[in-house]
C-alpha cells in the first residue's frame, strides 16, 4: 500500500513536471522577461515607458493581425504585491498588426514603477516589467533628468572594467542622485547581439526612475533592435514637457522616404503644447534627412536635443546649427560617464559631465568577478 | 504568412493595374541590406538590380533605359547607375561622399548631378555634376557659392528667360545675363542654398560658374524662410517648392502668376509632384490627422484626397508617365508597400511585395 502510494505520487510529480514543461513554452512565450524580446505587448515596455498619474489613461498597444473578440484583462502589478486591474477600452487596428487600447489608472494607485500584464479570455498572457509609471498627481514645474548614452554591452575591454560593471555604477551612482527619469541615447549593444540586449535589460531593470530608450548605429546592425524595443520613432509627455525620440539613421543615409519623418512630424504636432520639447537621439550628422531637419528645427523647433555617439564632450561647431535648439552631447557611458540636466522654469540647464573614478570601477569590476 | 497572403493577393487579383510600364524603387527593411527592384506590370514580378549596399532612391534616365540611385560601394557613399536589367553597373569617380538627396539626369540624359558632402566643420555641401560620357565630375556654381543641396535640372530654359532683367537691380542683372548664357550651352540646375545659422534655405539657380538667388528675381527675399523641394514641371515652366513663408509648411508654385500659395491649410502639406499635364500636383498633407496622399488643381488651389486611412500611413506620390496612376507607399498592412490608384482614389491595388519597399519611381515612356 505504502509502495503504491509513492509511486501515485511520483506518478504525479512526473505528471506535474510534463505539464509545467509543456505549459511553460505556451504560457510563457509571450513574456518579455522569457528570452527578452517583445511579445504580445509591444509597448509600452521598461525602454518605453507609459508615464501617467492617478485617475489618468495611457495607451497600450498589442500585436495581433485582428482585434479581438472580448478585451483582454489589463493589471498593473507593483514590486510590493500591490495589483490594480485597469478600466480598458479598444480604438482598433494600427497597421493590421497592433491593436491599441486605452488603460485608466485607479484613482488609488499608488506613485511608482509597475509592470503592466496583461490576460486574453483564452490564457494566454504576458508581462513587461517597469512598463507603467504612476507619477505624483501634480506635474513639476522643476525636475532633474539623467542623460546616459554609448553604453555598448559586449564590448571587450581587456584593460578596464566591461561595459556591465560601468553600467550598473553609473545606474547605482543615478540612483543617488534627485533625478526623476533617465533618457539612454543608443548604442546601447556593442553589435546587436541578442544576449547583449538581455544583459543590457538586465542592467536596465536596476534603474527605480523611468528609463526611454533609443537605439544607435551599433544597434542596427540587424533588426533584433525592433524585436526587443519596438517602434524607434515615439514621444511621451513628463510633467509639462515632451520627449521625442528618434533614429537618426546611418552616416549620411537620410531615410526620408521612409515612415519616419510622417511620424516625427506627427509625433512633434502632438507635443506642441508643451512647455519644452527635447528630443532624444543617437547622433546628428548635417546629412540626416532634411526633411527630419526642418521638422525639428524649422518648422517646430524643439527646445533641447540630446545625444551621444561621438564618446566626446561637445566640440566648437559641433552639432545642428539651425536656429536656437540646445544641444547636450554626453561622453559615453562606458567610459563612466553620466550627465544630469536641471529642467527648469527658466529652460533646461545641463551640469557639467559625472564620472564614476576608474579606479572605483576596476575595484567593482574585481569584485563582482569574484 | 499574412503578408504572404496579402503578396499572392496582390498577384493575382491584379486586373485593374497598367498592362506595361515599371516600377523601380527600394526593396529591404535593413538599411544595410537595401536594393533597387524594378516591378514590371506586364509579366507582374519584381527583380532586383542594384548595386552595393545601402540603395538610395532610383531615379530613371529619360530614355527610361537605366536607373540612377546612392549606394554604398567600397566602403564610400557613391553616385551609381546601372542598366534596366542590371547590367553594367557604373560608380560615380570621386573623392568625396555624396549624400542621399537622389541623383538627378540631366534632360538629354548625359549627365547627373548629386549633392557631394566636405568633411569640414560645419560640414559644406556641394553639387557635383558627372558626364557619363567623359566621366569627368565638376563641382558647378562658381568660387563664391555657398553650401549647396538637392540639386534637380531645369527641363528648359523657358522660365529662366521669361525673367524680365530691366527690373532686377544692377549688379543682379549683370549675373542673370552671364547665367543664361552658360545655361543655353549647358543646362540650368535649381538646387538649395543652405544657411542652418540662419534657420533658413534659398532656393538658387546654377550654372558651372554661377549662383543666383531664385525667388530673388520674383520677389523681395525673406530671410526667415526655409524651402525645400523644388520641382520644375515638365516642360521647366514653373517649379512647385514648400516652404514656411508663410508661418506653417506650405506648397508654392513659381510660374506666370508670380508666386501662389497652391494648398493653403494650417496643417502641414509637403512633398510636391506635378502631374505630367502640368495642371495638378500630388502631396502628402497631414489635414485628415494621417500622413496621406492629395491633389491640388493649380489653377484654382482646389484640393481633393487621393489616398488617406485611419490605419496607416501613405507618402511619396508619384505619376505614371501618362497621368493615368499614381503610385505611392503606404504601411497599412504590417509594413510600407508600394500601390497604385488613379488620381481619384479608385482602383487601388498593392503591387506585390515580401518586404519593406519605398521611393517608388515609375519609367518614362522613353522617346
Amino acid at each position: 500500500m505504502g509502495c503504491n502510494r509513492s509511486y501515485r505520487a511520483r506518478l504525479g510529480l512526473i505528471v506535474a513536471i510534463v505539464a509545467v514543461v509543456c505549459l511553460l513554452p505556451v504560457r510563457m512565450a509571450f513574456a518579455r522577461a522569457e528570452d527578452g524580446t517583445l511579445a504580445w505587448i509591444w509597448s509600452p515596455h521598461d525602454g518605453q515607458p507609459a508615464l501617467t498619474q492617478p485617475g489618468q489613461s495611457f495607451e497600450v498597444l498589442l500585436r495581433g493581425t485582428s482585434a479581438p473578440t472580448e478585451i483582454p484583462v489589463f493589471t498593473l502589478e507593483g514590486t510590493d504585491g500591490a495589483e490594480f486591474p485597469l478600466e480598458t477600452k479598444i480604438h482598433g487596428m494600427e497597421q493590421s498588426a497592433f491593436a491599441r487600447y486605452t488603460c485608466v489608472v485607479p484613482a488609488t494607485a499608488r506613485p511608482g514603477g509597475y509592470a503592466l500584464r496583461v490576460r486574453g479570455t483564452d490564457g494566454t498572457t504576458d508581462i513587461t516589467r517597469r512598463a507603467v509609471w504612476v507619477l505624483d498627481a501634480e506635474p513639476r514645474a522643476y525636475y532633474v533628468l539623467a542623460h546616459v548614452t554609448d553604453v555598448h554591452i559586449g564590448k571587450q575591454r581587456p584593460a578596464g572594467p566591461d561595459p556591465d560593471t560601468t553600467f550598473s555604477a553609473v545606474i547605482e551612482a543615478i540612483s543617488k542622485t534627485d533625478a526623476a527619469l533617465c533618457a539612454i541615447t543608443g548604442d546601447i549593444t556593442e553589435s546587436a547581439e541578442p544576449d547583449q540586449f538581455r544583459r543590457f535589460l538586465e542592467l536596465l531593470d536596476r534603474f527605480t526612475i523611468p528609463t526611454l530608450v533609443c537605439s544607435g548605429n551599433h544597434d542596427r546592425d540587424n533588426l533584433w533592435y525592433e524585436r526587443f524595443w519596438g517602434v524607434q520613432t515615439w514621444a511621451r509627455q513628463f510633467g509639462p514637457d515632451g520627449f521625442l525620440v528618434f533614429d537618426t539613421k546611418d552616416y549620411v543615409v537620410a531615410d526620408d522616404w521612409g515612415p519616419q519623418a510622417g511620424r516625427l512630424h506627427q509625433l512633434r504636432r502632438f507635443l506642441r503644447p508643451c512647455r519644452y520639447t527635447i528630443g532624444l537621439t543617437h547622433r546628428y550628422e548635417p546629412a540626416m534627412g532634411m526633411r527630419s531637419q526642418l521638422i525639428l528645427f524649422v518648422d517646430d523647433p524643439i527646445d533641447l536635443l540630446l545625444y551621444g555617439h561621438t564618446h566626446q564632450e561637445r566640440r566648437p561647431g559641433e552639432g545642428p546649427s539651425w536656429g536656437n535648439a540646445g544641444i547636450v552631447i554626453t561622453p559615453a557611458c562606458v567610459d563612466g560617464y553620466f550627465r544630469l540636466i536641471d529642467i527648469t522654469a527658466q529652460g533646461p540647464v545641463a551640469r557639467p559631465v559625472s564620472r564614476i573614478p576608474e579606479d572605483a570601477l576596476i575595484t567593482r569590476h574585481s569584485d563582482e568577478k569574484k | 504568412m499574412i503578408g504572404g497572403l496579402l503578396t499572392a493577393t496582390a498577384l493575382v487579383c491584379s486586373l485593374a493595374l497598367p498592362d506595361t510600364g515599371a516600377i523601380a524603387f527600394i526593396s529591404g527593411e535593413e538599411q544595410s541590406k537595401r536594393n533597387i527592384h524594378v516591378y514590371d506590370f506586364a509579366t507582374r514580378k519584381s527583380r532586383g538590380i542594384g548595386t552595393g549596399t545601402h540603395n538610395g532612391p532610383p531615379s530613371w534616365s529619360p530614355d527610361g533605359s537605366r536607373v540612377a540611385f546612392t549606394a554604398r560601394v567600397n566602403d564610400r557613399y557613391g553616385v551609381a547607375v546601372v542598366n534596366l536589367d542590371g547590367t553594367d553597373p557604373k560608380v560615380m569617380p570621386l573623392d568625396q561622399e555624396t549624400v542621399d538627396d537622389p541623383p538627378r539626369w540631366s534632360p538629354d540624359g548625359t549627365r547627373l548631378a548629386c549633392s557631394t558632402i566636405q568633411d569640414e566643420t560645419p560640414p559644406r555641401f556641394d553639387v557635383a555634376v558627372w558626364n557619363l560620357e567623359t566621366s569627368e565630375v565638376i563641382r558647378w556654381g562658381g568660387d563664391t557659392r555657398p553650401s549647396l543641396r538637392a540639386p534637380i535640372w531645369m527641363p528648359s530654359t523657358d522660365l529662366l528667360m521669361a525673367i524680365d532683367v530691366e527690373t532686377q537691380r544692377d549688379e543682379m542683372a549683370q549675373t542673370l545675363f552671364t547665367l543664361r548664357d552658360e545655361a543655353e550651352k549647358n543646362g540650368v540646375l535649381i538646387a538649395l542654398a543652405w544657411f542652418p545659422d540662419k534657420t533658413l534655405t534659398e532656393p538658387v539657380l546654377v550654372t558651372p560658374s554661377t549662383t543666383l538667388p531664385l525667388l530673388y528675381l520674383a520677389k523681395a527675399p525673406s530671410d526667415r524662410s526655409a524651402e525645400w523641394n523644388l520641382r520644375p514641371d515638365r516642360k521647366g515652366r514653373q517649379i512647385a517648392f514648400e516652404s514656411d513663408m508663410g508661418g506653417d509648411r506650405e506648397i508654392y508654385v513659381l510660374g506666370k502668376r508670380g508666386i501662389v500659395n497652391v494648398t493653403n491649410h494650417p496643417a502641414a502639406d509637403w512633398n510636391p509632384r506635378w502631374s505630367p499635364d502640368g495642371r495638378y500636383l500630388a502631396f502628402e498633407s497631414f489635414r485628415d490627422g494621417r500622413r496621406g496622399i492629395y491633389l491640388t488643381l493649380v489653377e484654382t488651389a482646389r484640393v481633393t484626397p487621393v489616398a488617406v486611412s485611419e490605419s496607416g500611413d501613405c507618402w511619396s506620390p508619384e505619376w505614371s508617365p501618362d497621368g493615368k496612376w499614381l503610385a505611392f507607399v503606404g504601411d497599412l498592412e504590417s509594413r510600407p508597400a508600394i500601390h497604385v490608384c488613379h488620381p481619384d482614389g479608385s482602383d487601388r491595388e498593392t503591387i506585390a511585395m515580401d518586404t519593406w519597399a519605398l521611393a517608388p519611381a515609375w519609367r518614362p515612356e522613353g522617346k
